[in-house]
């Protein structure tokens, strides 16, 4: 007989029978070792299968028998010798594997909070980011819209020829994101992480959505100058493998946190998982710059999120960034001035928003807040070249 | 005309306005002198944009990248 060794048994045994032998099977249990069986598709009664010592699956051509050690040595004899009993095992006790991966998890209840702001922990804190700056870069800021009535908001433009007005949408919803309420004005789930934080609306990308890097710097330099503890810039360049990192923004990202501010940028959209991973763009790549990768509710990379793919350009972060609901420009899709959207864009302004409130509660800025961040992070089972040290938590 | 990005090295900082002027006499038509970062943009004409990288107080040039965007936003 083949015993599992170190499985948990029940007592009961396993008869495999030949092929195409059943009848001849049980006729030779019963005359072997006196085993009694009941068919399991004929039409044993019930009280022919109580009275039987096992019960035999035609279908399968195994029995399944109650034995004593006597009986089980003789049947054990029996399936080492020709004839049509042909393996004899105990009967194992088997458990259903334990669910693990978050996969069946069930939907998350979006009504108070987005699944962003609970998934960074932002419904359960007490923290709000009052009296941190936040600048956002990006292309400007709905400053009327009513979701942020009642909040000041300090804009500039760095693109010719165009206001701070958000004509394309994009960076009011990474506003929202960042520091916008909790408790909306026209109702709708809570979507901003450091509601009370300063607003810093930059616009260096232009109402089609482009920059260049001069803007982008003065955009910098400005935030600088206004004492914002962190920089959140939802753009890049794509970048192919291998390329250098601009040796000039990882010398303006290390200035800024010797001057307590920290830059927190998108690593791109450019990859389409599992089939590629694309690098992390420019300016992220840069070393001192903190890239963000975006998950989705199910705690799973973005299928676009981009990656580390080499020494240069290194995911250190991720955020919520797949069906990110925020504010918008304008109405477009039935959700009022909001909309939902996806992408590693989305990711890095709910970083930016924790980054604040860490500010906020221990003083942190520069290299500390970074530390903080990563220190903090909830540890994800994926690899660090995709998500870095894990999804960002508020304190 | 060449839009450029030229940092200032660490140990030039403090001397700012001397190695604008440099980059100045050396061709580049500066638009912006951003003091925090010890950055100077603007533009050269072609070919001129390595030659700033001589300049004294000069750390790096780089090509100002018109290329950058809001990265395109996937599907919901």
């Amino acid at each position: 007989m083949s015993q599992p060794t170190g499985a948990e048994t029940t007592g009961r045994y396993l008869v495999l029978l030949e092929d195409k032998s059943v009848a001849a099977g049980a006729r030779e249990m019963s005359r072997v070792a006196g085993i009694s069986t009941a068919g399991s598709a004929d039409s044993a009664t019930r009280e022919e299968l109580a009275a039987a010592d096992g019960v035999i699956f035609q279908d399968l051509g195994i029995a399944v028998v109650d034995a004593t050690p006597d009986q089980v040595a003789r049947l054990t004899e029996a399936a080492a010798a020709p004839g049509p009993i042909s393996v004899v095992e105990a009967e194992r006790v088997v458990h259903a594997y334990t669910v693990t991966d978050e996969a069946a998890a069930p939907p998350v209840d979006e009504s108070v909070f987005t699944w962003g702001l609970q998934a960074v922990g932002a419904n359960l804190s007490t923290v709000t980011g009052k009296g941190i700056r936040v600048a956002v870069l990006d292309t400007g800021f709905t400053v009327a819209h009513p979701d942020f009535a009642g909040r000041t908001a300090v804009t500039q433009s760095f693109i010719t020829g165009e206001t701070v007005d958000d004509a394309h949408g994009h960076g009011t919803h990474c506003i929202g994101s960042a520091t916008g309420p909790r408790q909306p004005a026209g109702g709708g789930p809570g979507y901003g992480v450091a509601f009370e934080a300063e607003i810093y609306a930059g616009k260096v990308l232009s109402n089609a959505g482009s920059g260049s890097d001069s803007g982008i710097l003065a955009g910098i330099e400005w935030a600088i100058a206004n004492g914002c503890a962190v920089i959140s810039m939802s753009l890049g360049a794509a970048v192919r493998p291998g390329t250098p990192h601009s040796q000039i923004f990882e010398q303006a990202a290390t200035r800024a946190l010797s001057k307590g501010t920290l830059i927190i940028a998108a690593a791109g959209n450019e990859s389409r998982r599992p089939g590629r991973v694309n690098p992390v763009g420019h300016p992220a790549n840069c070393p001192s710059i903190l890239s963000v990768g975006a998950i989705d509710v199910q705690r799973a990379i973005a299928p676009f999120s981009c990656g580390t793919v080499d020494t240069i350009g290194q995911v250190d972060l991720v955020g919520p960034g797949v069906d990110v609901y925020s504010s918008w420009n304008k109405e477009d899709g039935g959700l009022g001035m909001r909309k939902r959207i996806s992408g590693t864009s989305m990711a890095t302004p709910h970083v930016a928003g924790v980054a604040a409130l860490i500010a906020e509660k221990y003083g942190s800025r520069g290299w500390e807040l970074w530390a903080r961040l990563s220190q903090s992070a909830r540890r994800l089972g994926l690899p660090s070249t995709d998500v870095g040290a894990g999804l960002v938590q508020t304190p | 005309m060449d839009k450029v990005v030229v940092s200032v090295a660490d140990d030039s900082l403090d001397d700012l306005p001397t190695v604008v002027s440099a980059l100045r006499d050396a061709g580049m038509v500066v638009e912006d002198v951003l003091e925090t970062l010890g950055v100077v943009t603007g533009s050269v004409a072609p070919d001129v944009g390595a030659l700033l990288g001589a300049v004294p107080g000069v750390s790096r040039v780089e090509v100002d990248r018109d290329d950058v965007r809001l990265p395109p936003i996937p599907e919901a």
